[in-house]
């Protein structure tokens, strides 16, 4: 693939890096001696819904992962390359992972919530990080997580039921209420809504919508349709190549490039 | 390049809706140049198979929007599939007036019929065949997504405004001359009128065209400096 | 034109001839065979059931018959005597409470730490495939061999205080370890690797993993698991008897040191005697036994219906 700057125009410097909430530069993912993802740069802004698409396979869940360091507990994973939260380098050695993965939180594909109750499912990482200082603090993040999370109104007379005995998109939304609980900068979705109906579906994007500017968010989505109806960036991954990166509307109404117009058209092979 | 889509019911449809756009394409061509014919060769006949011919492009019309409607519903077109379906949807429309003006042109020459005595008649044929190539060229582009016919299309309008623009004064200055041909004259007018706007249409097909194959839009100073020529 | 597309034309392309579902005879007798093998296997299936019920029941049966007699307050809270008239079960169920308590104080810790270290922490390499193979293997290791170890180790190089509880715990703790470091290990295979990854995900470190997610969800699975190997530690006996918990103890034992015996090797004492009133002690010594390893079983069953977790 032609050596192509996908990172959006911006001047080299300190200042251009601060514009950026997540940059990552010339990344290479390796499984053993399989490189997932080959030379990616991508800039996240803050006020942007990011999503990646591609086929499967193609390394975009991968690449989210690296974002977290979630890949450090494969083994076998190794990464080059320079990622950086707020200008600051996340694979460093000064970086402690722990508190990276408290500010570039995660949501998964299947929802997966704690076998707890509710309110403990949503308290669990105000605790571990020692948000709250008291009980009363902990039931204010609580209720605005869960108002955040739009599951307030259905859940708030049972806050002691079992998380995992609400339904499938309560689960979700419950899970992204966990995310937020602990105010991330950045909330990283892996295909949220794989496992979920169209309605439910709809409720996790209109989440998506709102949360849309608080957050940097960053998305993989199997769904074409679901990542231009949410984000207003689409990065198109093939084969672990960043094939395009560019506005939504004009990815998907104007792709440039021929790889990712037989996708999204449906010709991809 | 894939050609093909994935799920080939999807390449059928897209087929048949560009063939239904060939097919009304064709027939408002032959509508043209046989109103012209019935106009200038006193065909009565022409002019009412032309008048009839326009109902089957109006079912045809019909037939793309549920088509169109159809495809967006459930195979959700994506780039430029999706501007293609648009651009067809709108491009029935504009090929719908087209044949409307032929229509016309076919109503006004059973109107004229007996009163051959102007001399301005004989520039009309002329203008409405530029004017049906264009048509022609328009479609043609639609078919072959060629971004660069269409640009030439849309040059070509200056040439029928340019007659248009001739037969009005020529006409204007019979109608001075000769007071009863007023009502004739009034219909010939009415009939370049026709034809201009069908070449604007044309015009407005090929920029249709233009978008559905490139992605962008015809610059606005392009255009100026086309219709400028 | 791409692979897979045309890989489905040539497949829709071939000719095949319709499956002629209607009763012929060939599909009539294909029919009949099927549901002879299904009904000779339901019935061979059922005489292997009524044998093995048939065994156990004539067991409970005997055992009742002969011992349920013998079952006395005297006999559950006396100790062991000369005197079939006299004597009583309570010296060798301290013998087995005191011995099981020193087992399950030392394998449960180790052996839970071991299976949480070996499945969450440890790199998978050379020498966490041995040490898996090698608790595998100890897991299979005939008890006798325990007892011997418990000898030379705990009385000849350690020299702790013949038949006691404590060296009759430690020996058969050893036992037992294996056992609870594979159940834990599948106990904690079983927690879905979503709940790591969730709770990874919102900053957890890999301690708070453990313990906050997967311990308690695994904690049924390990206690099942931990309760069958105590069951099967309480109904041992010849490890026991190398380390010689095989004395008369005409006392209930007070301390982990002082000389006790155990339930299943005052069985096999008792069984031993000439005098005929034995007989009847030995079955409600057995009663005493079946009971204890019964409620053992049951509790492990509760626990595991009661907090295992569906997915």
């Amino acid at each position: 693939m032609v050596a192509l700057d996908m990172t959006t125009d911006t001047v080299p410097g300190d200042a251009a890096v601060a514009q950026h909430k997540m940059t990552t530069r010339n990344v290479n993912v390796y499984y053993g001696a399989k490189q997932a993802i080959k030379d990616v740069s991508i800039d996240i802004d803050m006020d942007n819904v990011t999503a990646f698409i591609g086929p499967s396979g193609c390394g975009k869940s991968t690449f989210l992962r690296t974002l977290n360091r979630m890949n450090d507990t494969v083994a076998s994973a190794r990464v080059t390359g320079e990622i950086t939260l707020d200008g600051e380098d996340i694979y460093a050695s000064s970086m402690d992972v722990v508190q990276l993965r408290a500010r570039v939180g995660m949501v998964f594909q299947k929802p997966n919530p704690f076998p707890k109750s509710i309110y403990d499912n949503i308290a669990y990482g105000p605790r571990i990080h020692g948000l709250a200082t008291s009980k009363a603090d902990l039931d204010v993040i609580v209720e605005s997580s869960l108002r955040r999370a739009g599951l307030w109104d259905e859940v708030k007379d049972r806050l002691r039921d079992s998380g995992t005995a609400l339904s499938g998109g309560q689960q979700q939304r419950l899970c992204i209420g966990r995310a937020i609980a602990v105010e991330p900068e950045v909330i990283l979705m892996d295909e949220p809504c794989s496992a979920l109906d169209p309605i439910a579906t709809a409720k996790i994007e209109e989440l998506i919508h709102a949360l849309r500017g608080r957050y940097a968010i960053v998305i993989v989505t199997h769904n074409m349709q679901q990542a231009a109806r949410v984000s207003q960036r689409t990065a198109f991954f093939h084969l672990g190549d960043l094939v395009e990166y560019g506005v939504t509307t004009d990815i998907f109404t104007n792709p440039r490039e021929e790889r990712t117009k037989d996708y999204i058209t449906g010709r991809y092979g | 390049m894939a050609e093909q889509h994935t799920v080939s019911a999807f390449d059928d449809e897209i087929n048949r809706l560009r063939g239904l756009v060939a097919e009304m394409g064709g027939r408002v061509e032959l509508a043209l140049d046989e109103a012209m014919q019935a106009l200038v060769k006193q065909e009565p006949g022409l002019a009412e198979r032309v008048i009839e011919g326009d109902l089957r492009v109006d079912a045809l019309e019909a037939e793309v929007e549920k088509l169109v409607v159809q495809i967006i519903a459930l195979r959700a077109p994506m780039a430029n599939d999706l501007r293609e379906v648009i651009a067809a949807l709108k491009i029935v429309g504009v090929i719908e007036r087209i044949g409307d003006y032929a229509k016309n042109i076919a109503k006004r020459s059973r109107q004229i019929s007996g009163h051959r005595t102007i001399e301005p008649i004989s520039l009309l044929p002329s203008m409405a065949q530029i004017a049906g190539e264009m048509v022609h060229d328009a479609l043609d582009a639609f078919a072959t997504r060629n971004a660069v016919l269409a640009s030439a299309v849309i040059e070509r309008d200056v040439l029928v405004d340019n007659f248009y623009n001739s037969i009005f004064r020529t006409l204007v200055t019979y109608m001075v001359e000769n007071p009863k041909t007023i009502s004739e004259c009034a219909h010939l007018l009415f009939v370049a009128k026709n034809i201009e706007r069908i070449g604007d249409h044309a015009t407005n097909v090929a920029e249709m065209v233009y978008y559905a194959a490139t992605g962008e839009y015809l610059p606005e100073r392009d255009r100026a400096a086309l219709a400028e020529g | 034109m791409t692979e897979p597309a045309s890989a489905i034309a040539i497949a829709t392309n071939m000719e095949r001839k319709p499956t002629d579902w209607s009763a012929s005879s060939k599909m009539r007798q294909r029919l009949a065979s099927r549901n002879r093998t299904e009904k000779m296997f339901q019935f061979t299936g059922l005489a292997a059931v009524v044998l093995a019920v048939f065994f156990l029941a004539f067991l409970l049966w005997s055992m009742l018959a002969d011992g349920v007699h013998g079952l006395s307050w005297q006999f559950l809270t006396g100790t062991d005597s000369s005197d079939p008239e006299t004597v009583g079960i309570w010296g060798a169920l301290k013998g087995s409470l005191l011995t099981m308590a020193v087992t399950l104080g030392l394998s449960f810790p180790i052996g839970v730490l071991t299976a949480l270290y070996l499945e969450e922490f440890a790199p998978r390499n050379m020498w966490t495939d041995i040490v898996e193979v090698s608790i595998n293997n100890l897991a299979a290791v005939p008890s006798i061999i325990f007892g011997l170890l418990g000898l030379a180790v705990f009385l000849n190089f350690m020299h702790l205080p013949r038949s006691a509880p404590v060296v009759g715990g430690l020996t058969l703790a050893l036992m037992t370890m294996p056992v609870i470091v594979i159940a834990g290990r599948n106990a904690i295979k079983s927690v879905p690797p979503s709940i790591r990854d969730a709770a990874r995900g919102i900053g957890a470190s890999p301690v708070q993993v453990v313990f906050h997610h997967v311990l308690p969800l695994a904690l049924p699975g390990i206690m099942t698991g931990t309760i069958i190997g105590m069951a099967r530690a309480l109904g041992e006996t010849a490890p026991l008897l190398m380390i010689g918990m095989r004395a008369f103890i005409p006392t209930p034992p007070s301390s982990f040191t002082e000389p006790a015996t155990v339930l299943p090797v005052q069985i096999f004492l008792w069984s031993d005697e000439i005098s005929q009133g034995f007989v009847e002690k030995t079955s409600a010594a057995i009663i005493v036994l079946l009971a204890v390893l019964m409620t053992m079983n049951s509790i492990a069953i509760i626990l595991r219906n009661r907090f295992e977790q569906k997915w």
